[in-house]
């Protein structure tokens, strides 16, 4: 055999999906370098090794494809994305124009209303007490402020819930329940183009701002409605699991939720941490153009190469205690969206979002319990909560 | 060490010792100056290390990259002709003496 540190891990079985730490710990232990015979791929999953793939867009392309599946040796099963599975230059075309229209000087703009919503949301559900939280309270507020931003019509929401898990389902490997969840839901992807039209969004929204720049003529008018579908597909899943998973994390460290209680204005801080600790985007890929070298292991060309951010994110050598949610935590070199020229385009956004959201619930709820078990989703590409029963209490007026 | 001055908004000065190599957002970062957030880790993604270069006629800077000049008309507060993304800024033995400007917010 070869020589190179082999794992018989999945990261797509439910046992490693249940408890990644877990695997990870163990994944960090094997080597630098791990070959997971399971589906043929490559993978890292140290804090430095991820960081050195990740900036290396020369040698490890996004143009094989954002998931497992790979474009240098199958036909993808989509037309790729035109920001996320291509390289430069024209990677740098497309991303430029959401770089944009996802500025902090736009966000300025839309931050009173975030945070008129958020409040809103947090009000009601802390009236109910006894709530499902990503039913009641996680999920409808991204549902709410996101597509509001871009631009969206009101009805039918729930649909880019469906379109979400038709694109995240698809970073995996190819299983019976994905190919009949296409089946039953067929239409929803012509509805999402209907959505993406240009007569479709609102004005001052941020799907015009990308039409503006087809009028400037940066893109075309087709690469402008792939583009505001992609913000649809990248923007609502991956905020609706963070923001669940960090409301999940501060309701089981109460220590830390009273640290954000007394303080709210470590609201941003506090969804920093969790985006370390434990976030939706746990692993993303990339595929090798040409032989290369990654701590001292030899990969051929045309291979796939699985980066377990989630797993950088709790290196020992970056980071001190990293086991530990502590909201207060200094971070530097966040790898929770990424990094490199693919760095998540939409994390300042994300970042705004949960921050409006967990500044209203410190300064309305006085305490937060989780008050039975909570469910994970187990559909590839993202992780996040299906089931967040808890208890809120909140201030005395 | 080559010393660089950050200038909060509100006219504090810290000077810090930055170690050639190193980009002027991470120093900042690594001592807690209040003003830099450099939230993406230097991927030019996030703006949120906007600097003014006060003292940008006695150095030669490396040049504005394309990304960074995109994300520099996206800034919370106004662009100026010194403004720089401070994680593109990595430092050299002449960048001895830089001064940078802090912005009054980066989101
Ligand atoms: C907490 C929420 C989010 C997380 C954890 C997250 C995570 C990520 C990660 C890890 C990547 C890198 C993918 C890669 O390099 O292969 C990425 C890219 C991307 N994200 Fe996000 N994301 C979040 C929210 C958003 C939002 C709100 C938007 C849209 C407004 C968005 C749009 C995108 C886009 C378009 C890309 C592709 C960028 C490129 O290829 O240049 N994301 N995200
Ligand atoms: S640190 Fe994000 S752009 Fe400089």
């Amino acid at each position: 055999m070869p020589d190179r540190v082999t794992s018989q891990l999945d990261p797509f079985s439910p046992e490693f999906r249940a408890d990644p730490y877990a695997a990870y710990e163990e994944l960090r232990g094997l080597g630098k370098v791990v070959y997971l015979e399971k589906h043929d791929i490559w993978c890292v999953h140290h804090y430095d090794t991820c960081q050195q793939v990740l900036t290396d867009y020369e040698t490890f392309s996004n143009a094989g494809g954002g998931g497992i599946k790979n474009y240098f040796k199958e036909k993808p099963w989509r037309k790729p994305s035109i920001i996320l599975e291509v390289d430069p230059p024209e990677h740098t075309r497309t991303r430029t124009v959401l770089s944009r229209a996802l500025s902090p000087r736009v966000l300025r703009q839309i931050r009173d209303r975030f945070e008129v919503d958020a409040a809103r949301m947090v009000a009601e559900a802390g009236a109910k007490g006894e709530i499902e939280g990503v039913s009641e309270l996680t999920r409808p507020y991204p549902l709410k402020v996101f597509p509001d931003s871009v631009g969206l019509a009101d009805a039918d929401r729930d649909n880019l819930l469906i379109y979400g898990t038709m694109v995240f389902g698809a970073f995996g490997p190819t299983v019976p329940w994905y190919e009949e969840y296409m089946e039953t839901h067929k239409d929803v992807p012509e509805w999402i183009i209907a959505r993406c039209q240009r007569d479709a969004l609102a004005e001052g929204g941020i799907g015009q701002m990308i039409y503006a720049a087809a009028d400037e003529g940066k893109i075309t008018e087709e690469e402008a409605m792939m583009l505001v579908r992609t913000f649809l597909s990248a923007g609502v899943d991956t905020t609706v699991d963070s923001i669940g998973l960090c409301l999940r994390a501060l309701a089981e460290h109460p220590d830390q939720y009273a640290k954000l209680r007394e303080d709210p204005s470590l609201a941003r801080n506090a969804f920093e941490e969790a985006t370390r600790y434990d976030s939706s985007s746990q692993s993303i890929f990339r595929t090798t153009l040409t032989e290369c070298e990654v701590a001292g292991q030899k990969i051929g060309a045309n291979e796939k190469v699985m980066c377990f951010l989630g797993s950088a994110s709790r290196d020992g050598a970056h980071f001190e205690d990293p086991d530990a949610f502590d909201i207060t935590r200094k971070i530097k070199g966040q790898i929770g969206y990424g990094v490199g020229i693919h760095g998540c385009v939409g994390q300042m956004f994300a970042r705004l979002e949960a921050e409006c959201f967990f500044q209203a619930f410190a300064q309305q709820i006085e305490s937060v319990e989780v008050t039975g078990p909570t469910e994970l989703r187990m559909h590839p590409g993202l992780r996040g909560l299906t089931k967040l029963p808890l208890k809120l209490t909140p201030k005395a007026a | 060490m080559p010393k660089v001055t950050y200038i909060a908004h509100d006219g504090t000065e810290t000077v810090l010792e930055v170690a050639v190599g190193t980009s002027v957002m991470e120093a900042a970062v690594m001592s807690n100056v209040d003003g830099i957030m450099g939230e993406c880790g230097g991927s030019i993604n996030c703006a949120t290390c906007h600097v003014y270069v006060a003292n940008a006629d006695s150095f030669t800077l490396p040049e504005v990259g394309a990304v960074e000049d995109e994300m520099l008309d996206a800034t919370a507060c106004d662009r100026l002709p010194e403004s720089r993304l401070s994680c593109q800024l990595i430092m050299t033995e002449e960048m001895d003496g830089l001064r940078v400007r802090l912005p009054e917010a980066q989101y």
